[in-house]
């Protein structure tokens, strides 16, 4: 399995995990995202909705902006996509929070929306208290 | 390998297959363009066309840009 591969597996279970627990909203893997007054439409690798926002999950997509979207770094030159142009059609978008998970380097790089600028941040609003620790490949 | 698309449909290999996904299979649209890089572009074309072939392709344009293509070579 890729570094990848590895990465979505383990964060899309910590984040279910939690969020079901905490009964506080919905995780979904690569849904199609589609945000009609902004013309964008992105198939984020795990995107978060709270419960109270529920609606805007429909059948094959969400229409409308998630509160949380993640992306996972899926080789090294494919950072400046997901830090450049990403980044910035998200925070257009007004999505809250944004993470960037990097298993190349182990880090989860947290952004939340300030002013309409992602600002990096150790806490997020959405899942305060988890600690997300990319696995070494190595030990699995 | 190289893929040079020709007036017949052609077979593509696996390996030019699994280095033609753009974006990890992924297509995705901002404001209005599709989230491929330059490079991403060229190979994914380069793959589509040989599959059809370029009599194909030529067929499936629009007369507008029939035209177009022949004003582009005359050029």
């Amino acid at each position: 399995m890729s570094l990848k591969n590895l990465a979505f597996v383990h964060l899309l279970t910590e984040l279910n995990y939690y969020a079901r627990v905490n009964q506080s909203g919905t995780v979904l893997p690569r849904t199609l995202v589609y945000i009609e007054e902004k013309e964008v439409a992105v198939i984020p690798d795990i995107v978060f909705v709270m419960r109270t926002r529920s609606g805007i999950i429909q059948k094959n997509r969400i229409c409308g902006v998630p509160d949380l979207v993640v992306e996972i770094v899926s080789h090294p030159s494919h950072r400046d996509k997901l830090l450049g142009k990403k980044k910035e059609t998200y925070a257009r978008c007004t999505v809250p929070e944004y993470w960037v998970a990097d298993p190349f380097e182990q880090t989860v790089r947290k952004y939340m929306l300030v002013g309409g600028t992602y600002q990096e941040t150790d806490n997020s609003r959405l899942f305060p208290d988890l600690q997300v620790q990319l696995l070494d490949s190595e030990k699995g | 390998m190289k893929t040079i698309p020709k007036a017949e449909s052609q077979k593509i290999p696996f390996q030019v297959f699994e280095n033609s996904i753009p974006n990890e299979g992924k297509w995705e649209w901002i404001d209005g363009e599709l989230l491929f890089s330059d490079e991403e572009m060229r190979k994914v074309i380069l793959m589509l066309v040989s599959q059809i072939g370029l009599k194909k392709m030529i067929e499936i344009f629009p007369h507008e840009s029939r035209d177009e293509l022949e004003r582009l070579f005359k050029g």
